[in-house]
């Protein structure tokens, strides 16, 4: 065998070399969503206010803030991320939720991403990978849960067992900061009493306490924002991948569910509580 | 998750447009590039690194990447300036690695998907091919396994080697030769004695 690479042209040795190549192995990591690398490197970026003004765009850059300005920011950012958290754990008291503000004020709202011809609904919002319905029970382990009324979805996605459920902008589902899209219904399996979830938004988005069915949860208008939750393990995991709009999250029965849609608060609210199972 | 569709250029017609994105400050732009470039990224940090957290490193890279977009010429490659700030990173961590503890480089068992079933005996022989050639390979010193492992492994063009790798393109031509000069030595000698 050695005799036979020995013998081989330059040509012949290249190719074989080239045959070799896609068959090395490479270690991935097997815990967590290691497979989802490019979420990772979006929380990084979301979550780190050095990376996020680097394009110029940010407000204190075009004000010529320097080290001292970034660092003032910085304190202020904090200061807002633990007056947000006192208040999230104290008084809006949804056992497991967590929410903290945070956000620069007057930071530029980036658009959504439009949406590119011929591909499924909601492409480009970091929602996953596109999965049929009929899969989605044995994907994500759990019955999914629908909105009454609006049928089945238009499209599945999944990620890291969050299952994404996306309709069509109607008439009577006025499209959100998604191209195309009426009202996106995300569900995940969570420990209530284990987990909380981190939201960072711009100090434009309002947090206000509701109740759905019998479960505590918030409606969250305004600005957009983004969307984290640090998972048992203390790891940031990304909820969302994109800027969203306004949004009503609560927590039932191990499960927490999270719906994206330009009806208002009420009609969302209307919407969730009249949710029915297929 | 885009599909990339080739220009007659052959750059994705997607790529293009979420550069620009990305360049502007969009991170959900920049996170369907890294979707997309994930896996070549990683494999990349680990040719140069194999004893290191290749995804780790990948993942570094990117967020450097993100911070360097600015600096992008427009129009210019992706893939190989992409490569470039992965291959850097590994290799910074290598240089950081208190020492040495041995290469890593391994066959996989699974064969990649499209692979036509070999016949048990030919599948014999090219696993013991393979793992001859693999070993040869991590015997040589860094910067020939380099030029081997971009050139050959990951089947970059010379000028793609090129700017991964931070070299001249005549460089890559005679580096590349020497390394195979090399690599047969050591498939002569069967062993690790060209290890530099």
């Amino acid at each position: 065998m050695a005799d036979l690479l020995r013998g081989l042209s330059d040509e012949d040795l290249g190719r074989a070399l080239r045959d070799l190549g896609p068959t090395i192995a490479v270690p991935r990591r097997t815990d967590g969503p290691a497979g989802d690398l490019a979420a990772h490197v979006r929380a990084r970026i979301a979550s780190d206010p050095g990376l996020a003004r680097r394009t110029g765009r940010s407000w204190w850059a075009r004000r010529g803030g320097g080290r001292a300005a970034r660092l003032a920011v910085g304190l202020a950012l904090l200061a807002a991320v633990l007056l947000a958290a006192v208040a999230a754990a104290t008084i809006l008291g949804v056992p497991g939720i967590r929410i903290v503000l945070f956000g620069a004020p007057g930071e530029p709202v980036p658009s959504a991403t439009p949406a590119a011809p011929g591909l499924p609904l909601g492409s480009g919002a970091g929602l996953g990978r596109v999965v049929a319905l009929a899969d989605a029970d044995e994907l994500v382990g759990f019955q999914p849960r629908f909105p009454a009324g609006l049928g089945a979805p238009d499209v599945s996605w999944l990620a890291d067992g969050r299952l994404t459920l996306v309709w069509a902008a109607v008439p009577s589902l006025p499209e959100t900061a998604l191209d195309g899209v009426g009202l996106l219904m995300t569900q995940f399996r969570g420990r209530v009493d284990a987990e909380y979830y981190q939201k960072v938004t711009t100090t434009g988005t309002t947090v206000e306490p509701v109740r759905v069915d019998e479960h505590a949860g918030y409606w969250l208008a305004g600005r957009p924002h983004f969307f984290f939750y640090v998972d048992p393990d203390g790891r940031t995991v990304d909820d969302t991948r994109r800027w969203v709009a306004d949004t009503l999250i609560w927590a039932a029965d191990g499960m927490t569910f999270r719906i994206e849609s330009a009806l208002g608060r009420d009609a969302t609210i209307a919407l969730a509580e009249g949710r029915t199972t297929r | 998750m885009y599909e990339p569709r080739l220009t007659v250029e052959g750059r994705p017609l997607a790529e293009t447009g979420l550069i620009d994105r990305a360049r502007r400050g969009d991170v959900m732009a920049y996170e369907e590039l890294v979707r997309g470039y994930q896996d070549l990224a990683v494999r990349t940090a680990h040719l140069i690194a194999p004893d290191g957290d290749a995804e780790d490193a990948a993942q570094e890279a990117f967020v450097k990447a993100w911070a360097a977009l600015p600096r992008f010429r427009a129009g210019a490659p992706f893939r190989p300036w992409l490569l470039r700030i992965v291959a850097n990173e590994a290799r910074n961590r290598r240089r950081s690695a208190s020492r040495r503890t041995g290469l890593a480089l391994r066959v996989a068992e699974d064969r990649p998907s499209g692979d036509a079933a070999p016949s048990p005996e030919s599948a014999v022989l090219a696993s013991e091919r393979s793992a001859l050639l693999l070993a040869a390979v991590s015997t040589l010193r860094d910067e020939d396994r380099e030029i081997i492992a971009a050139r050959y492994f990951l089947d970059l063009s010379e000028a793609e080697t090129a700017e991964t790798l931070a070299l001249a393109r005549g460089t890559v031509k005679s580096r590349l030769s020497r390394a195979l000069v090399r690599l047969r030595a050591a498939l002569a000698d069967g062993s690790g004695a060209t290890d530099g």
